[in-house]
């Protein structure tokens, strides 16, 4: 393992859907178990630095045309929205749904072997 | 002091003044505050199902958006002086102004003994539970509007007492607007005990504009109608009947707006009168002098793509010393005041913002940590 690399806990303990905190050297990271994936990312909210741990995975609304069909789309993206003010947060890119080119959290990759999580700080 | 000067301001370096927080009310806490037959209602109203902010004859609501699943926010709410406090010490907030949750909708009630009775049980269970200067909590005495006298009563027992500074004018569902002379007696009041008025809106649907938006599909189109519309409104409607020139001792404040209407207001008022004084015919200056007098909270501060824009925003109403931090903790829209603080503001912009003004203001005393 190289030195960026940080052994997070036990894949077992990470429920799928719960974001949960961990710290590294002072700082905290949020790692969501997203069912097919893991993701990680800073634990502060690119807004006014809420800790996204403390928020929930959720879906989103999206419509194509007036009158037409509104998705609510839960599947494929892990979605975490902040506890303050709700915003959404792409967990695989860590940009925020609405202002993605602006608002946006640093992620990291995550890699689970051997059944232990592994959070990779380079 | 003895901080490096060429540092940024951190929160533990300003006085912060957090001029709307909100304390939440439940029916049942108020029951021993009021009278027969009033305390029965809310007896049986606390032992009803209750909803947040949404308790029929309490927190009325007429809510016609479908929920979403798992929508999101929690709704937060602060019961206890003891909470409020514990949770302002997290967010680095000396000094808390408290609004109500459920009452913020009592202009609504056509009943207006209840009404009053309510917001005399409020005033009351405030003063028993909740301010205190040690804990840096401070009241603002709910004005019923639908009683005037009953609230200029209010006003004067509770602006007897150094823990009440300012007084809560009720907008949501409000008729008429607050510039009518009904209202008289709760300026006269407010300006003979000193005691600032604060405008304060929420997020409603009722018959009465500009609530009246039940045929409004999204609450983001709604929400800010609610506040920032309902504030512009009445704010014309004060200058008309002349509030500024008939009670010139009397500060207003605006409350939960942020602040980026205020120029409009200034700028499209002093053309209407410009062409018809006789619409406000007690104004002995353009109306935007008087709008440059009177006090805006920030929240929810204004996030512009260019941060700058906000501090030439406040400088076109000469705003340095007229805009003060507000969080509305615990409500879902707070605004953190390193929110605020971290604005490109100047230092002394800065602390007269965050507490400095505030504290002249309501005439707070200077706590000795800070101090
Ligand atoms: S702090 Fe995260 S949305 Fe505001």
């Amino acid at each position: 393992m190289t030195s960026s690399v940080h052994d997070v806990g036990a894949e077992a303990d990470f429920e799928v859907g719960q974001p949960r905190r961990v710290e590294i050297g002072g700082r905290g990271f949020v790692v969501v178990n997203g069912g097919t994936q893991f993701h990680a990312a800073r634990d502060v909210c690119a807004h006014q630095g809420a800790r996204l741990s403390s928020g929930r995975c959720k879906g989103n609304v999206h419509a194509e045309t007036v009158g037409g069909h509104i998705e609510y789309q839960t599947g494929g993206r892990t979605l975490l929205q902040c506890p303050w003010h709700g915003w959404i947060f792409d967990m695989a890119t860590g940009r925020a749904l609405t202002d993605p080119d602006r608002a946006r959290v640093r992620v990291y990759p995550v890699h689970v072997t051997d059944g232990r999580v592994l959070l990779d700080l380079a | 002091m003895t901080r490096d000067s060429r540092k940024p301001l951190g929160l533990d370096d300003v006085f912060i003044v957090d001029c709307d927080v909100h304390a939440n009310e439940p029916p049942e806490a108020l029951a021993p505050y009021i009278d027969m037959p009033w305390r029965r209602s809310l007896e049986l109203l606390g032992r009803g199902p209750q909803r947040y902010l949404d308790i029929p004859g309490y927190a009325p609501i007429l809510n016609l958006d479908p929920p979403f699943p798992d929508r999101g926010l929690g709704n937060r709410t602060v019961t206890t002086a003891r909470q409020m406090r514990d949770e302002l010490d997290e967010l680095s907030i000396d000094v808390g102004i408290l609004f109500p949750d459920n009452l913020l909708k009592i202009a609504v009630f056509p009943h207006v003994d209840y009404a009053a009775a309510l917001g005399r049980a409020y005033n009351a269970w405030l003063a028993d539970a909740w301010v205190s200067r040690e804990t840096g909590l401070y009241g603002a005495v709910l004005a019923v509007p639908q009683d005037p006298k009953d609230a200029a009563e209010q006003i004067r027992t509770y602006g007897a007492d150094d823990r009440f500074v300012a007084v809560y004018l009720p907008v949501a569902g409000l008729r008429p607007l607050w510039g009518d002379r009904m209202y008289d007696p709760i300026y006269e009041a407010a300006e003979e005990m000193g005691l600032p008025v604060m405008l304060h809106s929420v997020g409603i649907i009722h018959p009465h504009f500009p609530f009246n938006l039940e045929h409004v599909e999204s609450r983001i189109v709604r929400h800010p109608i609610n506040h920032e519309f309902a504030l512009m409104a009445n704010l014309f409607t004060m200058i008309a009947n002349g509030v500024p020139v008939r009670y010139p001792d009397l500060e207003i404040v605006f409350t939960e707006g942020g602040v980026s209407w205020v120029p409009f207001c200034m700028w499209r008022m002093d053309k209407e009168y410009a062409e018809i004084p006789t619409g406000a015919p007690f104004l002995e200056r353009p109306p935007s002098e008087y709008i440059k007098e009177m006090y805006y909270c920030t929240q929810p501060i204004e996030e512009p793509e260019r941060a700058r824009d906000l501090v030439t925003m406040i400088d076109l109403f000469d705003g340095r010393d007229k805009v003060i931090f507000a969080s509305d903790w615990p409500h879902h829209d707070f605004d953190h005041p390193r929110k605020v603080l971290n604005m490109p503001f100047d230092a002394q912009l800065k602390r007269n913002i965050m507490g400095e003004t505030a504290r002249r203001l309501f005439k707070l005393p200077v706590p000795v940590s800070v101090a």
